[in-house]
């Protein structure tokens, strides 16, 4: 029981990193990025790295590595389509995403291959009676350390305000001065912090490296967003947290003949949170954020 | 000190402006009315840089400004307070204030001037660190100004600042605004409250379906019968 | 009044005789698998935009009803004997009978039309993001029961022995079918209420236009198509897994739809032709050694991403092909087009 608290926690604590680089970049935009996966993937193949540099090495570069390749995917591919039709951007998107994982395949090779990171966590720790991963509580504390941080340089930093007023009333922000460029590209380098840290602890739990591994988190995090509230950044933590502790609660409450079915019944209660509430668990139904 | 000259603006196939020219003096106060819909906040908007004419010249201190970004124009010494205030609610009062600030390299006197502010709108003081969406909409429209005056703009434009407000903030605003006009700012003013800021422009135009259809200096137009028929309804006598 | 219809109905009429040009004499120059995948690749993004182009909602799941289709359908025209081996536990309605291709093809249809106007009935209301998560989840909840009811559909969702019926002329007939159904909706007074709810919302609710029923409308048709084009997937495969149904195939949908320009039903229909001849082009260069394996996918999202960067709305540019006009336009309405406000200001398409 205790260990399934500590992977509700953990799966909880990875999914809401995921989403909070997701709906940064929606904040400021109003942009889904589906390129987040491959900001992902990039990130889990930078692991792979050679040389025999100790691991916080390979970890700095993976997380830097998808700052720089967020803030070159904004340059190129998106700040020329700046304005441009919501479902374009999408697609666009989404293109960036398939391209880059073809372009890791050919790279790389399409097998899966595994990876030996953080190997000093892969033990268990007895706790309160039950042997918990250590990698469940690291993924934890790294993912609250992160997302504290993070709230200290929004609340805190210049530029964290101008962030905070750009993702509120972008128009607004700019009439006062705060550079457009400027913002959406400190949006697009933190949400690569988080897909870094994310590819990190992704692989660090499962132990392998695949080139369309980034596909389903940017789903979950899509997910994940929108039932925590568009727009708001403690939302999409919510919903990261909500959606990590179903999947691991749901296929434990549920008998054995249910199981396959686990991701119906998930999906199932996401379309129930958005028609009971459709502005999101934080969502202010006043604020006109329109889902 | 501001020209626009023969602007023409479009959203899609409707147009907004069609051919409208106005002068801001120096030092003046300019107010700019006409019915909803005449297409005044969108004259505002192309000045402030966020839409782009199609056809038109608008010159700030002698230099064109037409196809800048908004966040240059302010750089500039223009700074628009939009129509609807337009807080950032879950900003606080002061990291309101602050954003004025953005423009600002002279830390020492922006940081003199917030406090200046703070004195002329006690309120902005008392509520610092609400969120400003907690403030009600006359001391919105005060932190807007507020706001915008800390940009030390050299121009500054207002987008119906006295809209939903009761009779004693509109009073506050328009004072606020002559006596910035005193103290040396030149202020472009878009307004339905048109009898009010008319009376206290040097100068001022009617805007109607995208088009300047009067202009004059202030005084004489609320004078003038053909503007008041036209504008303050049949049956209004000039004064 | 008869002269104005004809004039409407030219461009699908065009599209149509276009598509079998190129079909054709394609499949006369030994194309006919590009054809005839092409064609089913026709159906489903002319049922995609039945409801997408008209709405302005952008769905994620529609896919769903794809698989539905393609499900049912086979389940129908496996010959008794293998569907007794394949799914022993098939109830008794299902494991007997023999209704035929197109007798399968209905029920498909009329089935998962049925699923569509129950699901729709809750889904119709979202707009926007919401709706796109909803209906993606739509998707996740549809192909995760059909691989997962084995009774229904074999261990892992694998139905194999399909007989195949589908070669280029069937493909063609359903996808002129599909273009004549989405214009008949286009041109409806359903159709047209709901494309101006697409425009603005609140304007068209003002008029009295309730947006639910007619988005539901649009769904239910749209779904109807996407079950012909599972039904036309099935029988030229012969086989079919989950896999198909997959977010990967919706993104080639959708792509497709947004290249080619998602406000016109001829764009829809060009956006097809054009990234598949593009991918041909691709495969080939592959399996010639140029581009290595999975070029062709990165090649193709490229393309996408710079024609999207030079053509936003799509290479129709949201028009339809028209009969030359009998008077010159008015030049003023050609006066200036202000960019919108970046950013927040767009609203869905």
């Amino acid at each position: 029981m205790i260990q399934h608290v500590f992977d509700a926690a953990s799966l909880g604590a990875l999914y809401a990193v995921m989403a909070l680089g997701v709906a940064l970049v929606f904040g400021v935009m109003r942009l889904m990025n589906f390129a987040y996966g491959a900001l992902i993937m990039i990130g889990g193949s930078l692991l792979r790295a050679p040389g025999g540099a100790p691991w916080p090495v390979y970890v700095l570069l993976s997380i830097f590595g998808v700052c720089l390749a967020a803030l070159a995917m904004e340059r190129i591919a998106f700040r020329p389509l700046r304005g441009a039709d919501a479902s374009t951007l999408l697609v666009t998107s989404f293109a960036l995403v398939i391209g880059l994982e073809a372009l890791a395949s050919i790279l790389l090779g399409s097998r899966a291959k595994s990876v030996n990171i953080l190997p000093s966590l892969s033990g268990s720790v007895g706790l309160l009676g039950s042997s918990i991963a250590w990698i469940d509580i690291a993924t934890i504390v790294c993912a609250v350390a992160l997302m504290v941080a993070f709230s200290a340089f929004l609340r805190f930093s210049p530029l964290g305000m101008q962030v905070r007023a750009a993702s509120e009333d972008f128009r607004m922000a700019r009439l006062l001065g705060v550079r457009a460029n400027r913002v959406i590209a400190a949006a697009f380098a933190a949400s690569g912090v988080f897909a870094g840290t994310a590819a990190v602890l992704l692989v660090a739990q499962t132990g392998t490296l695949t080139p369309s591994m980034g596909l389903t988190p940017v789903l979950i995090a899509f997910v994940a967003t929108v039932i925590g509230g568009m727009g708001s950044l403690y939302g999409a933590a919510l919903g990261g947290a909500v959606l990590g502790i179903l999947s691991v609660a749901l296929p434990a409450a549920l008998p054995v003949g249910a199981q396959p079915y686990r991701n119906a019944m998930i999906f199932t209660i996401v379309i129930l949170i958005l028609l009971v509430r459709p502005q999101g668990l934080v969502g202010n139904a006043i604020s006109g954020e329109r889902i | 000190m501001l020209e626009v000259t023969d602007l023409h603006v479009s959203y899609g196939p409707i147009s907004a402006l069609r051919g409208v020219s106005l002068r801001v003096e120096e030092g003046g106060l300019v107010a700019v009315v006409g019915p909803n819909g005449a297409g005044k906040s969108t004259l505002l908007w192309s000045i402030a840089g966020d839409l782009k004419p199609a056809v038109g010249e608008i010159a700030f201190a002698g230099d064109s400004i037409l196809g800048r970004r908004p966040e240059d124009i302010v750089r500039l010494g223009i700074a628009l307070v939009p129509e609807a205030r337009h807080v950032f609610s879950s900003l606080t009062v002061r990291e309101n204030l602050r954003l004025g600030m953005t423009v600002r390299r002279d830390r020492r006197a922006a940081a003199a001037d917030l406090r200046d502010l703070e004195e002329r709108f006690p309120v902005l003081a008392e509520m610092r660190s609400r969120p400003a969406g907690t403030l009600s909409g006359g001391q919105q429209q005060q932190l807007v100004i507020a706001r915008a005056l800390l940009c030390r703009p050299r121009l500054l434009v207002l987008d119906e600042p006295s809209l939903g407000l009761d009779p004693h903030n509109v009073t506050i605003v328009f004072e606020t605004l002559k006596s910035l006009q005193a103290a040396g700012t030149t202020v472009l003013l878009v307004e339905q409250n048109a009898a009010q800021s008319i009376e206290m422009a040097d100068r001022a135009y009617v805007i109607r379906n995208g088009l300047i259809e009067m202009e004059g200096d202030g005084a004489k137009l609320l004078d003038d019968e053909r503007f008041a028929e036209m504008y303050l309804g049949a049956g209004a006598v000039a004064r | 009044m008869a002269a104005r219809r004809f004039g409407a109905a030219f461009a699908p009429a065009a599209t149509i005789v276009a598509l079998g040009i190129v079909s054709f004499l394609a499949a006369g120059l030994g194309q006919k698998d590009t054809v005839t995948a092409m064609l089913i690749n026709v159906v489903l993004v002319v049922g995609l935009w039945i409801f997408v182009g008209n709405s302005g909602i952008l769905s994620f799941g529609h896919i769903a009803f794809m698989a539905i289709g393609a499900y049912l359908a086979s389940i129908l025209t496996i010959p008794v004997t293998t569907r007794d081996f394949l799914l022993p536990e098939l109830p008794g309605i299902l494991s007997g009978a023999d209704p035929g291709a197109a007798a399968a093809l209905l029920i498909a249809i009329a089935v998962t039309a049925a699923f569509a106007f129950l699901v729709g009935l809750a889904l119709m209301r979202m707009s926007g993001i919401g709706a796109g998560i909803a209906t993606l989840s739509l998707l996740v909840i549809v192909t995760n029961v059909l691989s997962s009811w084995s009774a229904l559909t074999g261990g892992g969702g694998t139905l194999t022995g399909i007989p195949v019926t589908t070669d280029v002329t069937t493909a063609f007939i359903t996808a002129a079918g599909a273009i004549v159904v989405a214009f008949l909706f286009r041109s409806s007074p359903t159709g047209r209420r709901l494309r101006a709810t697409r425009e603005d919302l609140v304007a068209a609710r003002a008029l009295g236009v309730r947006h639910v029923p007619v988005r539901l409308a649009a769904f239910v048709v749209s779904a109807a198509v996407m079950a012909a084009g599972g039904w036309l997937y099935a029988h030229y495969l012969g086989s079919i897994s989950a896999e198909s149904f997959s977010f990967q195939t919706t993104f080639l949908v959708i792509a497709m739809l947004v290249v080619g320009g998602s406000y016109s039903l001829a764009g829809a229909v060009l956006g097809v032709v054009a990234v598949t001849a593009l991918t041909e082009a691709m495969q080939h260069l592959e399996s010639a050694g140029v581009l290595g394996a999975g070029g062709s996918t990165g090649v193709l999202a490229a393309a996408v991403i710079l024609v999207l960067i030079w053509r936003p709305r799509g290479l129709s540019q949201g028009r339809e092909p028209r009969l030359p006009a009998r008077r010159p336009r008015p030049k003023a309405l050609e006066a200036g087009v202000a960019d919108l406000p970046a950013g927040h200001e767009q609203t869905a398409p």
